[in-house]
């Protein structure tokens, strides 16, 4: 396998959010603000980078009977040190953030990038897996809070961008308006993606 | 080697080490973080008491601020007041005035309460129901608020609301303690 494609495969074709449906609870809930969609995906980039680099050094050495066990101890290290860094330099966004930092550690996302790759392949491609599926999944929680963003409070990144004439959908900022932009980017993503394997 | 010496020495090795260092970096990450925390509180005590300046005291091993104005005259009390949520400890600051009476608002520090339900109590429709009301016990009902004492329960969340109201009920009545000793 080229590690070009190993790369390139998270962000697009197998993109976590769009075509592998993973990762939803952190999806829906943290998109109301661009600042939190960014936060979050990076947030999972370290902690999916780390993870599946350390797995993947010591993934001859980890019996397979408690395999998961161990997995989920070394995500938990590095979410854990993710929440005391934000909650030390950004606490602002640490509060904004609330319970969804700590619960990266269940992110399907990343459990599922250790069962079904760093822990049969070699670092380098392993490394390259978690880069390329965590960017692609803040590329996904970027997509959807600029929607949010905008159409909830008429800003980005707290700046506004639409004008006095725009009245904020409130519903856009609430749960129902994660669900509905998804659904909705979910469809683009696929309609495009059915033409390009046709 | 057996595979369950193996497993529990994999287990062992994995479980020391990331303890080892998640302690490490909670050791030199706690002063940045309990500064951040203080300035919190301070930012919500100067936004419900309207003070120059406050000092901190012990009272029942519970955290105590006395506030007074320019001219040294106490304007209020707080207190910071923890219990159990729905999810994990709430942590409020409570402030009353300087007979001890009136409840001059609260203001949520930490909680951990479900995103969009239970985390309304931080939002102000919530917490500007305690303003102004007389330091007794407060109630909370479903619905419209009737007696002098309701505290309206959010809605999908009357768990959080109970828990919300009965912390502000303790410490009240311990904030009310101090209040009596010192004036």
């Amino acid at each position: 396998m080229k590690s070009y494609i190993v790369f390139i495969k998270g962000l697009w074709r197998e993109n976590p959010v769009f075509r592998q449906i993973l990762g939803m609870c952190p999806t829906l809930a943290v998109t109301g603000y661009l600042s939190n969609g960014i936060a979050m995906g990076l947030a999972v980039v370290f902690v999916l980078v780390a993870s599946s680099t350390v797995i993947s050094i010591f993934r001859r050495l980890i019996p397979k009977q408690v395999r998961m066990p161990t997995f989920i101890v070394i995500i938990a290290t590095f979410v854990v040190l993710v929440d005391y860094f934000l909650r030390a330099n950004y606490p602002f966004l640490s509060k904004k953030l609330g319970p969804y930092v700590p619960l990266i550690v269940v992110n399907c996302i990343i459990m599922g990038r250790q069962e079904a790759f760093s822990s049969k392949n070699p670092v380098w491609l392993s490394f390259l897996d978690a880069l390329g599926m965590g960017i692609g999944f803040t590329l996904a929680l970027v997509i959807l809070s600029t929607v949010r963003e905008i159409l909830g409070f008429g800003t980005l990144l707290g700046h506004p961008v639409l004008g006095q004439w725009f009245t904020p959908w409130v519903i856009m900022a609430l749960p129902p308006g994660a669900f509905l932009s998804l659904g909705v980017i979910l469809g683009i993503n696929n309609t495009f993606q059915k033409k390009s394997t046709r | 080697m057996n595979y369950r010496v193996k497993m529990i020495l994999t287990l062992l090795v994995v479980g020391a080490f990331s303890g080892g260092s998640l302690s490490f970096v909670y050791n030199k990450m706690l002063p940045k973080i309990e500064a951040n925390l203080k300035k919190e509180i301070e930012n919500s005590l100067l936004l419900l008491v309207p003070a120059a300046s406050y000092k901190e005291t012990s009272f029942q091993g519970k955290r105590v601020f006395v506030c007074r104005d320019k001219a040294g005259e106490v304007v209020g009390y707080a207190i910071i007041g923890k219990g159990g949520g729905f999810q994990g400890e709430i942590s409020l600051l409570i402030a009353l005035d300087k007979e001890g009476k009136k409840i001059l608002g609260i203001d949520i520090l930490e909680s951990q309460e479900t995103p969009g339900l239970g985390a309304k109590i931080d939002e102000p429709f919530f917490k500007k129901q305690f303003k102004e009301r007389e330091a007794e016990k407060l109630e909370v009902i479903k619905g419209k608020a009737e007696k002098e004492n309701d505290i309206e329960a959010i809605t999908g969340a009357t768990i959080s609301s109970r828990a919300v109201v009965s912390i502000v009920n303790n410490y009240v009545a311990i904030l009310k303690e101090f209040v009596e000793q010192n004036r």
